[in-house]
């Protein structure tokens, strides 16, 4: 329970406006995997976010007529190759240079929603825990017998 | 146990210093311009020094390449007053910038001054800040840096390894300036894993340290003389 009240704070940063409205709920709803569009976050160590052409291969079909989505084929067609500009939600600062890696975690069996909070059920991916916290970090490498080595984070 | 060790052939280094532009790349060393490089600012992890022996014409030279020793008795560490510079269990020299208050009292007690301070705001000339490395953090003004016998690689690798459920294989992890130099001459590896062939070169009767009556134990083994 001490993790989760380190971890949340009043003070969280609003979600960020995005280019699209993009609702993880609805995707989660139709039984669409985390891994499908993060395709990296179990072996690299950035989830990674899908091509627009991946978007596409769906979506010339799937919800063809909703008005985000029909405003996405539009950026699409007409974007010159131009990737979407998503805004990151969860932000480590530059100046505490860690390196976070997704891998590992997903490795030892750390739910996407330990960090991420329950992104399946939002419309609005929004920060639900203090990811630029390092006890919190090191509250669950401490539980979990993880390296608490300084450099296997930062350097 | 694993600790993380480095042999240097100085018999087959030709000075070519490919190593050491291997590392300003691979660690994203920022350069200082000759004019600072004149003053002693200059930041070279791995530099190449040179001994000349002999009378001319007769004249021999040796090649050094000389980085962080990652001593087992570190002169750098004690002095530390935020505890920013320390012996990790795998036997590294850690440097851990964020901690780093910039007091230097490190790099003036290395032996070897292998510390290099950022005396200003990292810039890369044009096109270099396009090929910064993603795994390696640009070093902000006011902080120390070194050598970290390429951390980032030998994290990459037990990343791999964990992932196919196997140990870290000797050889696998390259440091930069060992996958650099054209004459072989810089092997990396496990000092303690006996089949290992830094441990091996380790044993060899070619084996010394840099200013070894310091007592610094230092986990990187110059090889010279001998058949």
């Amino acid at each position: 329970m001490a993790l989760v009240m380190v971890g949340c704070s009043d003070e969280l940063p609003p979600p960020p406006p995005q280019p699209i409205a993009f609702s993880h709920s609805v995707h989660i709803e139709n039984e669409i995997e985390c891994t499908r569009c993060h395709e990296g976050v179990e072996t690299q160590a950035q989830a990674g976010l899908p091509a627009m052409a991946a978007c596409a291969s769906c979506h010339r079909r799937q919800a063809a007529d909703h008005p985000e989505v029909v405003k996405f084929m539009e950026q699409y067609a007409n974007g010159n190759g131009e990737p979407m500009v998503w805004r990151k939600v969860h932000v480590i600062p530059t100046s505490a240079m860690v390196h976070f890696k997704h891998s590992p975690h997903v490795r030892a069996g750390v739910d996407c929603a330990t960090c991420h909070g329950d992104v399946g059920s939002m419309t609005v991916a929004q920060q639900v825990v203090d990811v630029a916290n390092m006890g919190w970090c090191l509250d669950c490498h401490r539980e979990q017998d993880a390296s608490i080595d300084c450099m296997t984070c930062h350097h | 146990m694993t600790r993380w060790g480095m042999a240097i052939d100085t018999d087959r280094c030709t000075g070519c210093g490919a190593c050491a532009v291997a590392c300003h790349a691979e660690n994203n060393i920022q350069t200082v311009g000759e004019v600072e490089a004149a003053r002693g600012r200059a930041m070279h992890w791995m530099r190449i020094e040179r001994y000349y022996e002999g009378v001319f014409p007769d004249v021999k030279v040796r090649f050094q390449p000389v980085l962080c020793q990652q001593c087992g008795h570190a002169p750098c560490e004690p002095v530390c007053p935020v505890y920013a510079t320390y012996r990790t269990p795998e036997g590294l020299n850690a440097m851990v910038y964020a901690r780093c208050i910039g007091t230097r009292y490190c790099a003036n007690n290395c032996p070897y001054t292998t510390r290099y301070f950022n005396w200003f705001a990292p810039e890369f000339d044009a096109p270099l800040e396009r090929q910064l490395n993603p795994s390696v953090s640009v070093r902000p003004a006011g902080v120390m840096e070194k050598c970290t016998f390429c951390v980032q690689r030998i994290q990459d690798a037990q990343e791999v390894a964990a992932q196919e459920e196997r140990e870290v294989r000797d050889g696998e992890i390259k440091t930069a300036c060992s996958q650099s130099c054209p004459a072989q001459a810089i092997t990396f590896g496990d000092l303690d894993d006996p089949e290992s062939l830094v441990a091996l070169l380790a044993r060899t009767e070619r084996t010394t340290h840099l200013l070894e009556d310091l007592s610094t134990e230092p986990s990187v083994i110059y090889l010279r003389g001998g058949r």
